[in-house]
């Protein structure tokens, strides 16, 4: 919304205007916020952005993850079973890769992996991903993208609401919050809670050498989860200045059961999360705006179990401040921002670095605002590591809902903590490792009607110095950086909405991921658990107080190891759902969700099973003393 | 290829290197394939450097040149064998009179009995390297005659190159690196065919000698279990204990159950399909198997940590009287062992490996902690009696911490000791304790082989013992830190033939820096 305010502004000065127009200071209302400049379609305006709504997701999806399978790009690992470890890949790059942001505020350590199951989609207003190497706008960690995750907006006026689900595996959630008019601003207050005990049956080939052996079920164990936390958020304008303070804190314990040949019974992670942040944001009548964000993250996790060493515990502690300034001259929007603050990580030993980064960007708009070029370089120093990320943009918008944009761009990856410096386990550090780095390039082709788009982007991203576990001997592994890899391939994305209560929406993604070491037993094979094809279809339709949905989740087949021999087959996953609403204000309903309608029996990572046939039900309601229903 | 031709193409992607051979460490491209130009006599150093009868293919630094072959003498005509040849009978430039015959190095008029002629050299087709078999059939370079066939008297499985190599213990020549699979854990043989099982394959490959001295990938592989371990061989059966999946799977010739076909690769010389697979449970890990009488005896590693470490700890003996339908029979229990920790330790037995020597089955212990793996307790060997006895020989803290390997060598049996590493905060290794190889002979430790004559500093690279392989009189014992072999004698307790400083360097580095000898197979 701001690059599109910016867009209007050069506009009318492409136009002859001199004054910049009233846009720019009138502050929009709340309801209707712009977002945030952390936003990627704010930050990064020519970017492949896919923005997924988080209020509709409910209750279908538990957690962050099942929101994101639905991108395209994106493919989801799961530990299997409800609070249970997802990580996720984004156009052929490592969880590692991907930057998970939480308004704005980094939620994993440098060059660390984000554990999506500890986002529950009862915090979040919706979610945006951005696909391909951004770390030219977000800095180092954004070499397959960034994901956004907005929280649940406060409203003016008073409004309750909440939901509580139970349903397979033994599995219980529940949200409560309320959002009011407070201090003068909004508020919102949001708890949430999952208790899930994780058992179900799976198929076991107790005879793998032996071709059409019959199947043992076995069930699993030690699989449980129970989470909770909770969110406050408030917001309030004073005068052209917004301010917006968030905190939420995360609580988890869940049992690791291991892959199945080789299961835990008692292994176990406790793990916990705090966040602050405090962002202003300011307009000046002369033009320009300036953004601040002040944020710190904590991160305690404990885990217990032999792959550990016995039991490991870490803390990490974060924090930082950026400072964006935007800025009208000419037909040149021009960015500044300036960032830094702190990483620390506690183990056995303690280790911490400081972060400084600084970008300049200009966003050029032509032909009244329908050609932006967008270019940027920034430089970013963490630790002992310093890395240059330039980009370059475009997009144009053609007559008749047409547009295009391409992207060229270089990104990185530091390093994590646990890569450089702490032992886990048999798994020791290398403190001399380098940043991973990759050069990306999109271009893509989008129509939007009224009521339909559909939008085409063709990818390639060529990563280097990626790293990788090797044996270290005698019987420890260390990691690498030498390895390097090529993805490529095309997105395609479609909506449509022929009449008001129908929707149907569509995904597919063609990504096809080459390891390049030399070595010929890797060169040209699949990067592990990267499936080649992925197609994600949705239809929902029908009148307010009774709505159904379908939803269809097919990929192709993946490696489970990097010479490509091994491989976790096809799936197909199908999942309904309806949803009664006998009230609209206050607004009561009950859903039902059959998650696995085809019961197909399948596994993520190498030997996690993944939950068989389910079934679920949620009571939802929200009030509103004056009145709708949202 | 299409789309990546055309994304090379428009994006100029400097990462895309269409045509290019991508050969495997050690080896260099020469046409459209690998060559291995530091040991291959027709790729010596350079493509198409071909080297003559009697020369091998010799490393020198960073390339190769060929060199007169052990037992060879350089004389003006070229390399000779004095013993046999009419033109150099005896030495350079002594040449027999016509009519006459080179035998034994000098000059005859008739071979003696059991030899022939080739050439005017009295020759024993049944040993001689330059005729083995018959005149003119010369073996390749780290080759020997025996029975008149020629073959490597060891080969070494690379496990981290993804190579196999055949090497003659006593004069250190190798012949080149053969491409067999991902990552070949465990040799056996069956007939001249070696068997590779693959660790991360999954598969059990067939690698079949090729006339240039190489091995060459057979068109059709076993599938196996995870991580295949150790494959025995009896018979027409191969027992391979699965240790990721906790099996033990039997293999029979003639049946093709499991074969899958491969992309390429030369004629199979066997089919050999599963017959059988038993599961032992989950967490079981299966190192390996002996053979006494008809029982299978398997020892169980047990997972990762106290608890799934509970599940092993065991040696599951098997009737294998028929070997296609084998039984599961009773287990015996390592865990009331003494394990004689030491002071603030708790360690687990760790079953590791197992041989059978008379009547006896040996089992390595490693005593390690379960969680951290950390050496809690001396190496110790345990002994399982056929009437389901048990003992535990200590090997001693001084010579032997974390066993990885026994094997039976004449009436004794060899155990490899790991050792204990200490690396300082790099991760460089400080030093190495108590690795080497011991001697057991009647339940009595009787000789021990330091390995840690040196220890990270300079350019000695400590050994880390792994498995052994016996061969007469000598064990061969593969290296898990340097891709190297050290060859020791036991006629007289243990006597370095190539300790650590003059060890075979077999197994070229990956590009991590790494290289191992994870098995041996001895002919």
């Amino acid at each position: 919304m701001l690059a599109l305010a910016l867009q209007l502004v050069l506009s009318a000065a492409d136009a002859g205007v001199t004054q910049l127009p009233p846009v720019v200071v009138t502050a929009p209302p709340l309801e209707e916020a712009a977002p945030l400049p952390t936003a990627p379609s704010v930050r990064d305006a020519t970017a492949t952005v896919t923005t997924r709504d988080a209020t509709q997701a409910r209750p279908e999806a538990k957690d962050a993850s099942e929101l994101l399978n639905t991108t395209p790009g994106v493919s989801v690992q799961d530990s299997g079973g409800a609070g249970q470890r997802k990580t996720l890949t984004l156009r052929g790059a490592s969880s590692n890769a991907v930057l998970v942001l939480l308004d704005g505020v980094p939620l994993q350590g440098p060059g660390a992996a984000m554990d999506l199951s500890r986002i529950p989609v009862a915090a979040l207003e919706k979610m945006e991903v951005l696909r391909g190497g951004a770390s030219a706008r977000y800095g180092p960690g954004a070499m397959g993208g960034v994901v956004n995750l907005v929280t649940r907006l406060p409203r003016d006026g008073a409004r309750f609401f909440g939901d509580v689900t139970y349903g397979s595996f033994s599995t219980a959630q529940l949200s409560a919050g309320a959002s009011a008019s407070v201090l003068g601003g909004e508020g919102l207050a949001l708890v949430h809670g999952l208790r899930s005990e994780g058992t179900f049956d799976y198929l076991y080939d107790p005879q793998p050498a032996t071709p059409d052996n019959p199947l043992t079920v076995m069930k699993r164990a030690n699989n449980a989860t129970t989470q909770g936390g909770g969110l406050v958020r408030f917001r309030r304008r004073f005068g052209a200045t917004q301010l917006d303070v968030l905190t939420e804190g995360f609580y988890e314990e869940r049992g690791l059961a291991g892959p199945v040949q080789n299961p835990s019974s008692s292994a176990w992670q406790r793990s916990g999360r705090g966040t602050l942040s405090l962002r202003a944001q300011h307009d000046f009548d002369a033009g320009g705006s300036l953004a601040a964000l002040v944020w710190g993250r904590v991160d305690d996790s404990t885990l217990s179990g032999s792959l550990f060493g016995g039991r490991y515990h870490q803390l990490e502690a974060a924090g930082g401040a950026e400072a964006v300034y935007t800025h009208l001259v000419g037909r040149h929007g021009l960015t500044g921002l300036v960032t830094g603050g702190f990483d620390t990580l506690t183990a056995a030993s303690s280790y911490a670095w400081g972060r400084f980064g600084a970008m300049l960007a200009d966003d050029v708009l032509l032909f009244d605002g329908a050609w932006v070029v967008s270019g940027s370089v920034r430089v970013d120093v963490a630790g002992p590591f310093a890395v240059f990320s330039p980009k370059l943009g475009s997009s144009v918008e053609l007559p008749h809902g047409f547009s295009l944009r391409g992207n060229l761009g270089l990104a990185s990856r530091p390093p994590s903590f646990s890569e450089l410096y702490v032992v886990q386990g048999t798994l020791v550090p290398n403190a001399g490792l380098q940043p991973e780095r990759a050069f990306t390039g999109d271009l893509g082709a989008k129509w939007a009607h009224e009521k339909a788009s559909v939008s085409a982007t063709g990818f390639v991203s060529a990563y280097s110095n990626l790293i990788t576990y090797e044996y270290f001997p005698p019987n420890l592994a260390r990691p690498y950086n030498f390895s390097s890899a090529l993805a490529a391939g095309v997105e395609l994305e479609g909506q449509l909405k022929p009449v008001e209560w129908l929707t149907a929406q569509a995904s597919y993604t063609w990504a096809h991921t080459e390891n390049q070491q030399r070595d010929p037993r890797y060169s040209g094979k699949p990067l592990p658990f990267r499936p080649e094809h992925r197609v994600h279809a949705r239809v929902a339709g029908g009148p307010w107080f009774l709505q159904g949905h379908a939803e269809l989740l097919f990929q192709t087949q993946q490696a489970t190891n990097r010479v490509g021999t091994l491989f976790v087959p096809a799936r197909t996953l199908v999942n309904v759902g309806l949803t009664v609403t006998p009230w609209r204000n206050p607004r009561v309903s009950l859903s039902a969700e059959l998650k696995n309608l085809l019961n197909t029996q399948t596994y993520d990572y190498d030997g996690y099973p993944l939950p068989p046939r389910a079934f679920f039900v949620t009571l939802g309601f929200s009030w509103s003393p004056s009145g709708g229903s949202r | 290829m299409k789309w990546f031709v055309l994304v090379c193409s428009t994006v100029a992607l400097t990462a895309c290197q269409t045509g290019v051979v991508n050969c495997k460490e050690g080896t260099n491209p020469c046409g459209n394939g690998c060559v291995d130009l530091k040991h291959d006599r027709r790729n010596c150093g350079a493509c198409g450097n071909q080297c003559v009868t009697g020369q091998d293919c010799k490393e020198q630094g960073d390339t190769a040149a060929c060199e007169c072959r052990p037992g060879t003498t350089a004389c003006a005509s070229g390399c000779a064998v004095t013993g046999s040849d009419p033109l150099n009978c005896g030495g350079c430039g002594t040449a027999c009179d016509s009519g006459k015959y080179c035998e034994a190095g000098g000059c005859v008029d008739a071979c003696s009995s059991g030899r022939v002629n080739c050439g005017g050299g009295c020759i024993d087709a049944l040993s001689d390297d330059f005729h083995c078999g018959g005149c003119g059939i010369e073996c390749t370079q780290g080759q020997t005659c025996k029975q008149g066939v020629c073959g490597y008297p060891a080969v070494a499985a690379c496990y981290w190159s993804g190579q196999l190599i055949g090497f003659n213990p006593e004069t250190g020549v190798p012949g080149p690196l053969s491409d067999i699979g991902s990552n070949p854990g465990a040799l056996a043989r069956m007939g001249s065919t070696l068997l590779s099982a693959d660790g991360t394959d999954n598969r059990l490959y067939q690698a079949v000698p090729a006339a240039d001295g190489s091995y060459a990938l057979a068109s059709q592989a076993t599938t196996t279990g995870n991580v295949p371990n150790h494959a025995l061989v009896d018979g027409d059966f191969v027992y391979l204990a699965n240790a990721g999946s906790g099996t033990l799977q039997v293999l029979q010739r003639g049946n093709a159950t499991g074969v899958v076909p491969l992309d390429a690769g030369v004629t199979p010389p066997l089919t050999l399909g599963t017959a059988a697979e038993l599961q032992l449970g989950l967490n079981t890990f299966p190192q390996g198997a002996a053979k006494l009488g008809n029982t299978l005896y398997v020892p169980l590693y047990g997972g990762i940590g106290a608890e799934a470490a509970d599940a092993g700890q065991e040696v599951q003996l098997v009737d294998v009287t028929t070997p296609s339908a084998p039984a599961l029979l009773s287990r015996v229990s390592l865990k009331g062992l003494d394990l004689h920790a030491f002071d603030g330790g708790s360690p687990v037995a760790r079953p590791w490996a197992i041989t059978a020597q008379g009547d006896t089955v040996y089992v390595a212990l490693s005593n390690l902690n379960p969680d951290t793996y950390a050496v809690e307790g001396p190496g110790l060997l345990a002994r399982v009696f056929t009437d389901g006895g048990v003992d535990a020989i200590d090997l001693g803290a001084a010579d032997c911490l974390n066993p990885q390997w026994v094997t039976a060598v004449g009436d004794a049996v060899a155990v490899s000791c790991g050792g204990r590493v200490t690396y300082d905060s790099t991760f460089a290794i400080v030093s190495v304790e108590a690795s080497g190889v011991v001697l057991v002979s009647n339940g009595v430790k009787t000789a021990a082989w330091s390995g840690a004559s040196c220890s990270g500093g300079g350019s000695c690279k400590p050994l880390f013992p792994g498995r052994i392989a016996a061969q007469g009189t000598r064990l061969l014992v593969s290296d898990q830190n340097g891709g190297r072999v050290v060859v020791l004698d036991t006629a007289s307790g243990l006597t370095e033939v190539r300790g650590v400083n003059d060890a075979l360097s077999l197994c070229p580095a990956n590009a991590s820096g790494v290289a191992n000898v994870t098995d041996i197979s001895v002919r």
